[in-house]
């Protein structure tokens, strides 16, 4: 018998009993969109939370520290753990890593017309500058020293005779980076010592000016990754100290036991760019193993990522269950129908039609009220959560953070009408085994 | 057993060499009800022969019902053979008996039984779907078939929308479209009206004699019995004796 002909049949029989078909049918309908809504909503946190992280900075990276460098460390080599240069390319052999940024930070003053502020330089490798996106200028080319200024930084700028800024006033300090020079004190120590007055007053300490490289792209009150810091090429940075202080210490970095400078630069941190997502905990892993301390968005990502699954086991089982009623409803209906009509089933037995063919023909029939189930759940799920998205907010609600919170993506749609189709298959099955067994006798008892 | 011997015609030429089409040898049928056997049928033998009208003919509860559906393999034996177009039926399985009235029988019920959900044409291709005939070339044969049993003007109408006569020829046109080498008809006139049963009756006999196909009715009623060619009279599950029919009877219907 062919497909078609299968079809046919099936469907006319479904329409025989249109009240009886449409409420099985709807209670595939409520078991589809409840599975299907419920787990929009699953994947939405998801998607939500990494959209979150996502803003905090990027998931791609490990920041290394040292505890040696704060002192924290009770080993006896100091030296042995700090992150040198040496150490970062060794960072950059590891598997997976596609660069690694040293972490140099130094803390200066920095005065521009009638405004100063306290703030730090951190020296970054060129690939870390290049991630950085800019709302103008560019990343600073050749061996001189350039500032990348965030796009908060002008906040803390305060008028140095009257020391009000702009949380004080709420007048934003009139900074032009780009046009205008930035004289930058790196000693900061002898630059006190010389305001101090008295006795001790001192010659102030020399003033450089720095030209800005560029501006971290977005407004004054928007956070991001690098809004408020101030970044330069790391060699720039090392030779600018270097000629600053000399054979002196240089501030921040850590002397050894004597007390004495080491004769090379301790960065703080390192950043590892990982190449994939998936592969940051094994790299994070590996450089814990390695004696350093490791972090990176992922540990929490997983933790919530793990959170966020049981969620959605618990949702989509919720839904499960009406789908599994709903199923239940199925069976009872192909029962009933094979009950209503064994004569006919006889009757197409005695005129040869095949025990497959009779089989199939349940099947289809179960199988197509599963699928006009999963194709009006389906509808009626994307109205649902179009509904969700964007009348009731409920993603502001509960994640505090703009998005759409329940989300269907095509594989999601694709897989609940296919569920559908299968769980109806399966509810018809024994039915549909049964009815191929009825006895063709059927057929001839007269009424 | 009463041999009636038939004078040289056309047709007793053709019975002369006659081939065997259906055979039943030492045919049991038991069922225990409780601790009792019950014999509905206790050692039948007879042959039925290609292009013959046979009617088993019988009072209720005699059998002929239970013979009939074991020579359409609905029902199994509990002993003996049936070997139908050289083929012994008795051991198939309900698979290879479905493909079996597929490819060689047609049934006319007493009850019509066509499908409710369908029209006159869709039910006499019904049995032509399950070989996966396609339709247009089904529905072709059906049309075919309804003008023989005299339905053009009905061929639209749904199976309950039709009077019980004209369901029932409906019913032999579906029985004929798979252009089948036997005939089994329950009791097929046993809902209609007497008038309706002759001319049932009739077509029957003509269309099975025009294409040369084996007929095997069941009926209690003498009287439609004397219509076939031969009836084989069965009382309590055994043959009480076979009746050959003069022709001239037959002439008489026409």
């Amino acid at each position: 018998m062919r497909f078609l002909d299968l079809l046919t049949m099936s469907v006319n029989n479904l329409r025989r009993r249109k009240l009886r078909t449409a409420l099985t049918v709807l209670g595939v309908i409520i078991g589809v969109a409840s599975v299907v809504i419920m787990v929009s909503l699953g994947i939405g946190l998801n998607a939500l939370m990494l959209e979150q992280y996502a803003s905090y900075g990027d998931m791609t990276t490990v920041t290394v520290y040292s505890n040696s460098y704060y002192g924290g460390s009770d080993s006896e080599n100091p030296e042995a753990e700090f992150l040198t240069d040496e150490v970062i390319k060794q960072f950059e052999r590891l598997d997976h890593v596609e660069s690694v940024s040293p972490m140099l930070s130094t803390y200066v003053i920095m005065k521009q017309g009638a405004y100063e502020t306290n703030v730090s330089i951190t020296g970054v490798s060129r690939e870390y500058l290049e991630k950085i996106p800019l709302a103008e200028g560019q990343v600073p080319e050749g061996d001189e020293m350039k500032l990348i200024y965030g796009n908060m930084i002008i906040q803390r700028f305060r008028n140095s005779k009257t020391g009000a800024g702009y949380w004080d006033t709420g007048e934003l300090a009139d900074i032009d980076y780009m046009n205008k020079p930035m004289f930058v004190i790196f000693d900061v120590n002898a630059y006190y010592q010389s305001q101090g007055g008295g006795e001790n007053q001192t010659k102030p300490p020399k003033k450089y000016m720095i030209n800005a490289a560029g501006v971290v792209e977005g407004g004054i009150t928007d956070y991001n990754n690098y809004c408020y810091s101030v970044y330069t090429d790391v060699e720039s940075l090392k030779t600018m100290l270097k000629q600053i202080f000399k054979k002196n210490p240089i501030p921040d970095q850590p002397t050894n036991k004597k007390g004495k400078p080491y004769p090379y630069f301790i960065y703080e941190q390192a950043i590892v760019f990982v190449d994939d997502m998936a592969n940051v905990t094994d790299v994070q892993q590996t450089l814990i193993d390695m004696g350093y301390q490791a972090d990176s968005q992922m540990q929490w990502i997983e933790q919530s990522q793990q959170t966020y699954d049981m969620i959605q086991l618990v949702l989509g089982g919720i839904g499960a269950i009406s789908l599994f009623v709903a199923a239940i409803g199925i069976a009872n209906t192909m029962m009933m129908s094979i009950y209503e009509r064994t004569k006919e089933i006889g009757v197409i037995k005695v005129l040869g039609c095949d025990m497959g063919n009779i089989r199939n023909m349940f099947l289809i029939e179960s199988g197509f009220i599963g699928f006009m189930g999963g194709v009006i759940g389906l509808i009626i799920s994307f109205t649902v959560s179009y509904i969700m998205n964007n009348y009731l907010g409920i993603g502001q609600i509960m994640m505090g953070v703009e998005g759409d919170i329940s989300r269907i993506p095509l594989w999601l749609a694709a897989s609940a009408i296919g569920f559908a189709i299968l769980v109806g298959m399966v509810a018809g099955f024994f039915p549909s085994l049964r009815a191929m067994k009825l006895s063709p006798l059927a057929a001839i008892r007269n009424e | 057993m009463d041999e009636v011997k038939v004078p040289d015609t056309r047709e007793s030429v053709a019975l002369r060499e006659r081939i065997p089409i259906i055979e039943v040898k030492n045919l049991y049928k038991i069922y225990r009800v409780g601790e009792t056997k019950v014999y509905a049928l206790g050692g039948v033998d007879f042959t039925m022969y290609k292009g013959e009208f046979c009617a088993i003919v019988g009072p209720s509860g005699s059998g002929k019902s239970t013979l009939l559906n074991m020579l359409a393999g609905l029902e199994k034996p509990s002993k003996g053979e049936i070997i139908i177009d050289k083929v012994h039926i008795e051991k198939m399985k309900e698979n290879e008996l479905v493909a079996f009235r597929r490819a060689r029988v047609g049934f006319i019920f007493q009850s019509y039984n066509l499908l409710k959900t369908l029209n006159a044409v869709e039910n006499v291709a019904l049995p032509l779907s399950f070989r996966g005939m396609p339709r247009r070339k089904r529905n072709e044969i059906a049309k075919k078939y309804l003008k023989l049993v005299g339905l053009e003007k009905q061929m639209n109408h749904m199976a309950n929308a039709m009077s019980g006569g004209q369901q029932q020829r409906v019913g032999i046109a579906r029985a004929l479209a798979v252009k089948p080498r036997i005939i089994f008809a329950d009791e097929p006139t046993g809902n209609l009206d007497s008038k309706t049963t002759m001319e049932i009756l009739k077509l029957m006999k003509r269309i099975v004699r025009e294409q040369n196909q084996t007929l095997v009715m069941v009926t209690h009623d003498n009287h439609l019995a004397s219509f076939a060619d031969r009836q084989f009279h069965i009382v309590d599950g055994k043959i009480f004796k076979i009746e050959e029919c003069h022709h001239e009877e037959e002439e008489e219907i026409k």
